[in-house]
């Protein structure tokens, strides 16, 4: 079947197809709750309720990007919950040192020296803390474009908000992105091969 | 101020830029400043930088599956959704506060009623048990005394003729034959009132204050209390002052004037009877009203709380 035939099976109560479509979603969905909760276990959380809620309004999907809805609802689901937890905010850079993205042989490269591989991994670090940095509308726009590469119309059909709010939201979210990592270059904890600019900044 | 709005322009129309959102006019404009401009242009090539290193962030590792079973899913059909909300929504949003009002002023007139309850069923539930327990030695003395206070009368009016009838109130002396059958029939049906003489002398006196206390309450009778109390005056003073006395002693007792035997004869036999129905009314109508009241009470608390959370429930979907 494709995945129209189970969004209509899922759609007139058919479990078994709807998980169908989890399994092709999954990754992605979890992959975006990730960068913007910056935690398994919220981000796994998070994907759970999603597909639950997908599953439970599945019969108000209209057509149109499936992708897009179930974006759309773990994006609300991860903005809600930051927007809870904002207050109580604790991200440090610290809090990404324990994600095992090694127990994922697609991200090894055979080619790859530990030297490579340490650097690597100190990169996805800085560029997550700083993400988190962010505010959470501007977090999710970064991810939702850099991250899932959805186009501006997408992003805004997942955020519900104009174009134009969509492009000034990312445009500021990049740029204290870019200042972020640019004084993390400045305390020489960006690899040298990653640096934005190799002839420092005038 | 001014500068830093312009820079945010500046960084909106390199972002839009570097995903190909500009129109023809603003890229061409755009990129002949670029050409110019070497701040902007490193502004623009440290953006497209950062960019691309969010871009080759990994795919973070799923930690487990995602799919769904059954358990999760805490509405049975997708497709039918609105039978619970439909089910909620029959009862009306203003149940549970009036509920609530009602549990309040029943839960008050509940406290009310069982305060009084509990003050007025004290004094008839104190005195019961002791009516109950001396019940026949109190009939046997009553009739013992009445008939031994007419003797007494009688021996008086001949003792008017006889000097020798004078020796009968301080010495013990067998009652008259005609009074041997009576008294004999009362102290049997008094079964401990011969074995332990000194108790049961203290018993009838208590049981005959009770009368006493009675007495005073009968209407119907007009001569009855003075009867009464005298008796009760002289059990008394036999159980203070000889207590080793026995039963004849007893019924000697009194002095002082006597009453008049036909008064003393009036007292039905019945009496002790209708006693009994003056100290046992039954159930109390504040304990009948307090009954009520608590399980009226309770059954308001259960149906308030199961409004409210039906209420609840209903406000949530």
């Amino acid at each position: 079947m494709n995945e129209e035939e189970l969004i209509a099976a899922a759609q007139r109560g058919h479990l078994a197809a709807f998980n169908e479509l989890v399994l092709a979603y999954q990754q992605q969905v979890y992959n975006l709750a990730y960068r913007i909760m910056a935690d398994p276990a919220s981000a796994a959380d998070a994907t759970q309720e999603t597909f639950i809620a997908a599953y439970q309004n599945i019969h108000k999907f209209r057509g149109g990007s499936f992708k897009s809805y179930l974006m759309r609802i773990v994006a609300n689901r991860c903005y809600d919950e930051l927007r809870r937890r904002k207050r109580h905010s604790t991200t440090s850079f610290e809090d990404f040192g324990d994600v095992d993205e090694e127990a994922n042989p697609i991200l090894t490269d055979d080619h790859e020296t530990p030297e490579q591989y340490a650097e690597r991994q100190a990169l996805s670090r800085i560029i997550q803390a700083g993400i988190a940095t962010l505010p959470p509308d501007q977090r999710i726009t970064l991810v939702l474009s850099d991250v899932e590469r959805l186009s501006y119309q997408e992003i805004a059909e997942v955020t519900q908000v104009a174009i134009g709010t969509v492009k000034s939201r990312l445009a500021r979210a990049r740029a204290r992105l870019r200042d972020y990592l640019l004084a993390r270059q400045d305390e020489e904890l960006l690899p040298a091969q990653y640096r934005l600019e190799q002839e420092g900044r005038s | 101020m001014k500068q830093r709005t312009a820079r945010m322009t500046q960084d909106e129309l390199l972002s839009a830029y570097l995903d190909g959102e500009l129109t023809a006019e603003e890229r061409e404009h755009l990129e002949a400043r670029l050409l110019t401009d070497p701040a902007l242009q490193r502004r623009l090539d440290t953006l497209h930088r950062t960019v691309a290193l969010v871009h080759d962030l990994p795919q973070a590792p799923l930690p487990r599956n995602f799919i769904l079973s059954p358990g999760m899913l805490s509405s049975p059909s997708p497709t039918a959704p609105t039978v619970p909300k439909v089910r909620r929504r029959v009862l009306p949003p203003w149940i549970a506060p009036s509920l609530t009002v009602a549990t309040t002023i029943v839960a008050m007139l509940f406290a009310i009623v069982l305060v009084n309850s509990i003050r007025f069923s004290h004094l008839p539930m104190a005195t019961a048990p002791q009516t109950v327990e001396y019940d026949m030695p109190e009939k046997a003395i009553t009739t013992v005394v009445v008939e031994e206070l007419a003797v007494e009368h009688e021996a008086e009016q001949e003792a008017t003729d006889d000097e020798q009838a004078q020796s009968l109130g301080s010495e013990s002396t067998p009652p008259p034959p005609a009074l041997s059958p009576t008294l004999g029939a009362g102290m049997d049906s008094g079964p401990s009132f011969s074995s332990s003489p000194a108790p049961l002398v203290a018993g009838a006196a208590i049981a005959t204050s009770t009368a006493t206390a009675r007495y005073e309450t009968m209407p119907p009778i007009a001569t009855a209390p003075p009867v009464t109390e005298v008796v009760t005056e002289g059990g008394i003073a036999a159980t203070e002052e000889e207590t080793e006395e026995t039963e004849e002693t007893f019924r000697e007792q009194p002095e002082g004037p006597s009453p008049s035997p036909a008064a003393l004869l009036t007292l039905p036999e019945e009496e002790p009877v209708t006693e009994t129905a003056v100290a046992f009314p039954g159930p109390s109508p504040w304990r009948v009203w307090a009954i009520g009241l608590g399980i009226l009470t309770l059954i308001l608390i259960v149906a308030s709380v199961l409004a409210w959370r039906a209420r609840q429930a209903g406000t949530e979907e």
